[in-house]
């Protein structure tokens, strides 16, 4: 029963936080034309950082002192203990899994750490722009990058032209809208 | 739900042991084999939670205090998922190669127009530059060369690639 309002209470919490995050960007400028893409996204990390802080307080407060409508729903979902037992496992798992692989895919795409070995390798320890360009193979990179969302069924090609799949059309449309609610402009 | 707790904490930790047969082993489909170990430890946790008693679980921690980790953990997980999201949607090449598609008056381009619209080598560029606002790098001239932050960041994730037999992106 205690796990089961620590669930409600996590989600409760962190939703306000989401929507505290998105409130407060409304008073924001964004990211400047001009400035550097890491930046912003370092204020986004930084102020969503604080909106789930202060919110666990509340997640403090909650839980100490939950309302009667957190009672009453755990209340209701331990009635069916054995299958919500089971979901919340899968549950968990999912997550963690996920965690894992967020950090996996980090590792594994990272373009900045590839820069960074590259630049190490280097007999004299350091590289031009131009030549970290020719190492990397830019347009090698790009045609790859092409090539893995075909495979993904991101976009398709068509006689010479790509075009968004409905995956990559859905997966766009989101990302245009999380820039424009978020403001952080083209980004990449 | 403390057995859904243990049972699926335990068979994460079992999921993970595909990176010791990643380290042991030249695995080339590396994205089926992680896929074969989520799925296989999904099966798992169903027998084991077919088999394994309620009881067994009973007693096993503080519930209260259990209870509290477990939603701040859940709390936390929250953030770190939405600001991955964030940063998929903002820094990710392919993100911002599907939006430039999608922006386009036809909703279609060449390869040659996506360049123009997004290159690889304005990506390179972006890199460096937060790198050094990062502290990872620092430019000499017409040069980079590394910081000490930039070596260790360097170093930890070229021994995770070793490890793993990752190739480089």
């Amino acid at each position: 029963m205690e796990i089961i309002k620590s669930i409600i209470i996590a989600v409760i919490c962190s939703f306000t936080a989401l929507l505290l995050h998105l409130f407060l960007n409304i008073f924001r400028k964004g990211r400047q034309a001009s400035e550097p893409v890491i930046l912003e996204l370092g204020r986004q990390a930084k102020i969503s950082l604080a909106a789930w802080i202060f919110t666990f307080i509340l997640f403090i407060v909650l839980f100490f002192f939950p309302p009667a409508f957190i009672n009453a729903l755990a209340g209701v979902i331990n009635s069916f203990e054995n299958p919500a037992a089971y979901i919340y496992g899968v549950f968990l798992y999912l997550i963690l899994c996920f965690s894992y692989l967020i950090v996996y895919y980090f590792i594994d795409r990272s373009i900045s750490a590839t820069l960074l070995e590259m630049i190490e390798n280097s007999p004299e320890g350091k590289l031009s722009i131009q030549q970290i360009k020719e190492a990397y193979s830019v347009s090698g990179k790009y045609r790859m990058e092409l090539k893995g969302m075909a495979e993904g069924g991101f976009i398709v090609e068509e006689s010479g032209y790509f075009r968004n799949s409905l995956k990559g059309r859905l997966y766009a449309r989101l990302a245009l809208i999380t820039k424009a609610v978020l403001k952080l402009g083209p980004g990449g | 739900m403390v057995k859904g707790l243990f049972l699926g904490v335990f068979c994460f930790l079992l999921f993970l042991l595909h990176t010791s047969i990643f380290h042991r082993f030249n695995i080339r489909r590396k994205f089926f084999a992680v896929a074969l170990s989520f799925f296989g430890g999904l099966f798992i946790y169903t027998l084991l939670f077919l088999a394994v008693p309620r009881e067994y679980f009973q007693n096993i921690a503080p519930a209260l205090a259990l209870a509290f980790l477990n939603g701040a953990f859940l709390h936390f997980f929250f953030y770190y998922f939405y600001i991955h999201f964030i940063q998929i949607m903002d820094r990710s090449v392919s993100t911002r190669m599907m939006t430039e598609i999608e922006k386009s008056p036809a909703c279609r381009l060449k390869a040659e127009e996506l360049e123009m619209a997004y290159s690889m080598d304005e990506k390179i560029s972006t890199e460096m530059e937060d790198m050094v606002i990062l502290g990872r790098l620092i430019k000499d001239g017409d040069e980079y060369r590394l910081a000490p932050k930039g070596r260790l960041h360097s170093a930890v994730f070229k021994n995770v690639r070793d490890y793993l037999r990752l190739r480089r992106s």
